[in-house]
C-alpha cells in the first residue's frame, strides 16, 4: 500500500470527522433535549463510519481545489492542499532560521521540506502512525484482558430464583435474547461485558429492587448493541490515536449511549419508579471507578455535573421533538455522503496532472558550499554562471524568485528570456538553459537528426562537458558515469549534441542531461543542463 | 497490613460483629431476607474473607465456625482512609473543613475533635 493511500484516508477522514465532531458537540450542548439521545447516538455512529471507512466517492467539483503544486495524482485534492500548506509553512520556517543565521535549524527544516517534496517524510509518518495504531491497540487489548480476568476472578455465581425469572421476563418484554448474568464482588457498577459472548456482571451488593433497575438498563444496552458499538469506538481511537477530538467524541458517545438507555428504561416508569432509578444512579456514583474508555464494558457510573444532568433528565422524563430528530437524521446522512465525496473523475486526473514528482534526482547527492540568502546573492550567483557559460557580460534584466529551499533566476533581454537558472540555496545548479531563440532550429525541426558522430569529435565534446560540469556543479562528475551520446542534430556547420550521463547510484531515477552546441572552428557552448529530470 | 473489606463482605462482618462465632448456615439465614443471597454466595465470600485474614475458621466442629479477625473500628478506619483518598485526596483536614462549611459540624463537635487531636499529640 502506498503511503499516499494512508495519507489520503487519514487526512480526509480526520478533517471531515473533526468538523462533524465540533458540530455535534454544539448540537449536543444546545439541542440535546429536542433531538433526543437516540438521534445524537446516530450522529456519533455516522462520524465513526466516516472515521473507519476508506471509501472515496467521485466528486466533479473537488478538482477545483487541487493545488497546482500537488501534481501527484495519487494524492487527492484535499490531502494535496494540506501537503502544500504544510510545505509553505515549512518554507517560511526555513526562511526564519536562515535570517536568524541558525544553520542547524535551517538544515533540519530544509531536510523536512525535501522530505515533504519527495514523500520520504510521508513514509516516515506512515510508519509512526502504524506504530501508534499497534501500541494503542495493544493497550486496549491488555486493558480488556486485565478487566475480564479481574471480573472472572471476582465472579460469585449466576443469578437464580426470583431475580432470574424477573430478568428473563424483562428480556422477553424488550425482545432481547437473555445473556448470562453473574453476581460479582467487588464491582462498583453493573456492566455488560464482552463482544461475541456478552454477559452482565451485577454487583453482589445491589439490593433486589436495585438489581432489577440495573438489569433493565443493561438489557437496553444489549438491545442497542452497545457492546458492538464499543468495538467501533475503540477502533476509531486506535486508528486515529493522534487526534484528541476523536478521543473526546468516543467519551461523549459513551455517555450518550448511557443516557439513551436511561431514556428507554425510564420511558414507561411512573414518578416513584423514576426516583428509585435515580437513587441507583447516585449510589453508583458514590462508588466511582467505572470501567475506563479503553475497556469494552458499559458502566452506569457518572459523577459531577453529568450525574446532575442525568438525574434531572430521569426525573423530568419527556420525549424529543420528532420532527427535529428526523430532520437531523436526514441532514446528517446527507452530510455523510458528502464527506466521502473526495475523488476526482478519471478525465480530470488525466487532464490535470503532469508527470509524477516522486522520483529521486541526482540533486539529492550534491551539496554546495555557497550561502545564497537574499535575492541579490541569487542574482550575483546567476551572473557568475552566465559569465562562465556565455563568455560575455549580461546585458539583460535579472529577476530572482525564492522557492522552497531553492532559487530560480531569469535574465530577460528585451521581451525574451535569454537565460534561466534553477539552483539550491547552497549553490548547486539543478537546471540551466540559454535562450533557445538563438538555437530555434532545435525545436522548429530545421535540422538533420543524426546518431552518428565522429569519434574524435564526440570524445572532445565529452571531455569538455566533464570539465565544464566539474566547475559549474562541484561534485557532480563524481556521481555520474561517462556521458553517452543520445542524439546529434546537424545544422549547417554546427552540431547540437545531447548527452546523458547516468548516475552511478541506481537509486536515482535520472542523471545529468547536457545539451552542447559544437562548432568545429569556434568551440563549445553549454546550452542546457538538467539534473532535476531527464531532458 | 490493613484488610480491605468489600461492600458485600461488610454485610457478613456486621453479622459476625453482632454475634460470633457463627456457622455459614446461620449467616446465610440472617442475610437472606435482606440480600437474597444463596449459600453458595455466602460460602464464596467467607472463603475470600478467610484468605485475606478478615475472618478465621474453626473446623474442629461438624459445622465450621467463623469469627471476625478485625474489629469494627479497624474496618471503619480503613474505609475512612479509602473514602478520604477518593474524595479528599487523603487529607482529613479537607473533610473537616467541608463538614464545617456545609454546616454538618457544629462548634462543639469541632472543639471535641481538636481536644482529641491535642490529646493524641501529648
Amino acid at each position: 500500500m502506498r503511503s499516499a493511500t494512508i495519507y489520503n484516508f487519514l487526512i480526509e477522514a480526520n478533517i471531515m470527522a473533526c468538523i462533524a465532531i465540533v458540530l455535534m458537540t454544539v448540537l449536543r450542548r444546545f439541542l440535546w433535549k429536542g433531538l433526543g439521545n437516540g438521534a445524537i447516538c446516530f450522529g456519533w455512529f455516522l462520524i465513526a463510519f466516516r472515521l473507519l471507512c476508506p471509501l472515496s466517492l467521485t466528486n466533479p467539483v473537488i478538482h477545483s481545489i487541487r493545488s497546482p503544486f500537488a501534481a501527484d495524482a495519487a494524492i487527492r485534492p484535499i490531502a494535496g492542499q494540506v501537503k502544500v500548506r504544510l510545505n509553505d509553512a515549512v518554507s517560511r520556517l526555513s526562511d526564519v532560521f536562515w535570517r536568524a543565521d541558525n544553520m542547524t535549524g535551517y538544515e533540519a527544516v530544509t531536510r523536512l521540506s525535501d522530505g515533504i517534496q519527495d514523500a520520504s517524510a510521508a513514509i516516515t509518518l506512515a510508519k509512526v502512525w502504524l506504530a501508534g495504531v499497534l501500541l494503542v491497540s495493544a493497550w486496549f487489548i491488555f486493558s480488556n484482558l486485565r478487566f475480564r480476568m479481574r471480573l472472572r476472578a471476582d465472579r460469585i455465581e449466576p443469578i437464580s430464583g426470583e431475580l432470574k425469572e424477573r430478568y428473563e421476563a424483562l428480556c422477553r418484554e424488550r425482545g432481547v435474547m437473555p445473556v448470562p448474568v453473574f453476581f460479582t464482588d467487588p464491582l462498583p457498577s453493573a456492566c455488560l461485558v464482552g463482544v461475541f459472548r456478552p454477559y452482565i456482571a451485577l454487583p453482589l451488593s445491589a439490593s433486589p429492587q436495585d438489581a432489577i433497575h440495573v438489569l433493565t438498563h443493561e438489557i437496553c444496552h444489549l438491545k442497542n448493541r452497545d457492546h458492538l458499538w464499543g468495538v467501533l469506538r475503540l477502533l476509531c481511537c486506535a486508528v486515529h490515536w493522534f487526534d484528541p477530538l476523536v478521543w473526546l467524541a468516543a467519551a461523549m458517545s459513551r455517555t450518550d449511549s448511557e443516557l439513551r438507555c436511561d431514556d428507554r428504561v425510564t420511558g414507561p416508569m411512573d414518578p416513584d419508579e423514576r426516583k428509585s432509578y435515580a437513587g441507583v444512579l447516585v449510589l453508583s456514583a458514590a462508588r466511582r471507578n467505572a470501567p475506563g474508555l479503553g475497556v469494552l464494558a458499559t458502566g452506569m457510573t457518572m459523577t459531577g455535573k453529568r450525574l446532575k444532568t442525568r438525574v434531572e433528565t430521569v426525573m423530568r422524563g419527556g420525549k424529543p421533538l420528532r420532527w427535529l430528530a428526523v430532520t437531523f437524521t436526514v441532514l446528517a446522512s446527507m452530510c455523510l455522503v458528502g464527506a466521502f465525496a473526495t475523488s476526482e473523475t478519471k478525465e480530470q486526473l488525466e487532464m490535470g496532472v503532469p508527470w509524477p514528482i516522486e522520483e529521486h534526482y541526482l540533486t539529492e547527492a550534491l551539496h554546495g558550499n555557497r550561502r545564497i540568502k537574499t535575492e541579490s546573492d541569487a542574482v550575483s550567483f546567476a551572473k557568475e554562471v552566465w559569465d562562465r557559460v556565455r563568455g560575455r557580460e549580461a546585458e539583460g534584466r535579472f529577476e530572482a524568485y525564492r522557492e522552497a529551499g531553492s532559487w530560480s533566476v531569469s535574465m530577460a533581454e528585451g521581451d525574451d528570456i535569454a537565460f534561466y537558472l534553477w539552483f539550491s540555496s547552497d549553490g548547486v545548479i539543478w537546471d540551466m538553459s540559454q535562450d533557445l531563440k538563438d538555437y530555434r532550429w532545435v525545436t522548429d525541426g530545421e535540422y538533420i537528426e543524426s546518431h552518428v558522430m565522429d569519434m574524435e569529435e564526440l570524445n572532445g565534446v565529452r571531455e569538455w562537458t566533464v570539465k565544464e560540469l566539474d566547475v559549474l556543479v562541484p561534485g557532480l562528475t563524481g556521481e555520474i558515469r561517462k556521458p553517452e551520446l543520445v542524439y546529434v542534430r546537424d545544422v549547417g556547420d554546427a552540431k547540437f549534441v545531447h548527452l546523458n550521463a547516468s548516475p552511478k547510484d541506481s537509486r536515482y531515477d535520472a542523471g545529468a542531461s547536457v545539451f552542447v552546441l559544437f562548432r568545429p572552428n569556434e568551440g563549445y557552448t553549454l546550452v542546457m543542463l538538467q539534473l532535476a529530470g531527464n531532458g | 497490613m490493613a484488610v480491605q473489606v468489600t461492600e458485600a463482605e461488610w454485610k457478613i462482618m456486621e453479622v459476625l460483629w453482632d454475634h460470633a462465632p457463627r456457622t455459614m448456615g446461620e449467616i446465610t439465614r440472617t442475610l437472606e431476607p435482606e440480600t437474597g443471597w444463596t449459600r453458595h454466595t455466602v460460602i464464596t465470600l467467607l472463603k475470600r474473607m478467610t484468605e485475606k485474614g478478615a475472618v478465621s475458621v474453626d473446623d474442629s466442629e461438624r459445622a465450621k465456625l467463623y469469627t471476625p479477625l478485625i474489629t469494627r473500628e479497624e474496618a471503619s478506619t480503613e474505609e475512612t482512609h479509602k473514602f478520604l483518598s477518593h474524595i479528599f485526596k487523603g487529607k482529613a483536614s479537607l473533610l473537616v473543613s467541608h463538614l464545617v462549611e456545609s454546616g454538618d459540624l457544629s462548634e462543639d463537635d469541632l472543639k471535641q475533635i481538636l481536644d482529641v487531636m491535642e490529646g493524641r499529640k501529648k
